[in-house]
């Protein structure tokens, strides 16, 4: 091979860039860092930020939360009640004689009569502040009079029964 | 307990110290709460909401706190709690699997003006999501927060061994998404 070989043909004739060997190992350490995946490069961080000086007032937040004092339950006012089972009352009431006595042609229900005289009670416990003026005015306007309210459908013996069990002074009852 | 915890916890518990000693709590370990809910949630709000419910809880349980267990990973334990309660309820709300939860919290990360990771670490973020939920709390506390398998173990209840298999398969499969994608 050394006979061969050509005169003063010492080197393969192949050039690098100027300075390539200098710079090598600074750009093998990027080369490498810029091809790693996974590994430890992104260890401890997620590339994840926060709100500036979100940790800052992170304490006082907290503890302003857990000292301010337990929220009191909601008062309901009793006057407030009072109306709602007032317009539940006379609602009930006139849902009660609509339907029992305008809309049935059948007898009086009893049971429908118990469920009325609990009403009634109500009533009579002034649960329900009205007046005889206001009740009269609000059947006349309403149109629920009575006066025309045919009782051919109604036995003697039911009305009779509801009477006796219902009006306090049995003297008021006229036979 | 650690000596420190014990001091903590006394102050804690008489109410003329409380106030002091719950600042000193809450100083101590918001930030390393904040980034174990953080890496969970994805998202800087629900972390926040959630940090704050966690150390309102850690308040008001106190005094049912036995020492069994350090402290921090007794806190550790409700924050993890309040956050996987808190995906849950998430995913219910928006009628999505925690899969496609999962899915539509990395692809919000994107918009988001808190993530500044670059292509590398979204990505990283959407491999992680692939992983069952066990494998992204072991793979996030030992990568991200890096803590060590025997907090890790504290904290989450399981054998070192377990976690450390259970690390080793989850750094595959993202390698594995991360080289097929």
């Amino acid at each position: 091979m050394k006979k061969n070989k050509l005169a003063n043909q010492t080197r393969s004739g192949f050039k690098v860039p100027k300075n390539y060997f200098e710079d090598f190992e600074a750009k093998m350490t990027r080369a490498i860092s810029a091809d790693k995946t996974f590994g430890d490069q992104y260890k401890g961080n997620p590339g994840f930020t926060i709100p500036e000086n979100y940790f800052d007032s992170l304490e006082n937040q907290v503890l302003a939360k857990v000292e301010r004092p337990e929220p009191r339950g909601m008062v309901i006012s009793l006057f407030r009640k009072k109306k709602l089972y007032a317009a539940a009352g006379i609602a009930a009431v006139f849902i009660g004689i609509i339907s029992t006595l305008l809309f049935k042609p059948n007898p009086i229900n009893l049971l429908e009569l118990e469920k009325i005289s609990v009403l009634e009670e109500y009533i009579d416990q002034e649960s329900i502040d009205l007046n005889f003026n206001e009740i009269t005015t609000f059947l006349y306007e309403e149109g629920y009079v009575l006066d025309d309210l045919d009782t051919s459908d109604l036995s003697d013996e039911a009305v009779f029964d509801y009477l006796n069990e219902h009006v306090e002074d049995p003297a008021l009852i006229l036979y | 307990m650690k000596k420190e915890d014990a001091l903590l916890l006394k102050r804690l518990r008489n109410l003329k110290t409380r106030h002091e000693a719950f600042k000193e709590l809450v100083s101590c370990y918001k930030e390393r709460l904040y980034w174990h809910i953080r890496n969970l949630t994805k998202n800087h709000d629900d972390t926040d909401d959630i940090l704050q419910n966690t150390f309102i809880k850690v308040y008001k349980n106190i005094d049912k706190f036995k020492g069994d267990s350090l402290l921090y990973s007794w806190m550790y334990r409700i924050a993890t709690n309040e956050t996987l309660t808190f995906l849950t309820q998430k995913a219910k709300r928006l009628h999505l699997t925690s899969e496609e939860l999962q899915n539509k919290l990395v692809e919000n990360i994107e918009s988001d003006v808190y993530f500044e990771g670059d292509q590398i670490q979204l990505k990283l973020q959407k491999a992680i999501a692939t992983l069952p939920q066990k494998q992204q709390q072991v793979f996030n506390m030992k990568y991200f927060q890096e803590l060590k398998y025997r907090e890790i173990s504290e904290i989450l209840g399981t054998s070192e061994g377990a976690l450390k298999a259970s690390y080793h398969i989850a750094a595959k499969k993202i390698e594995d998404y991360l080289k097929g994608n």
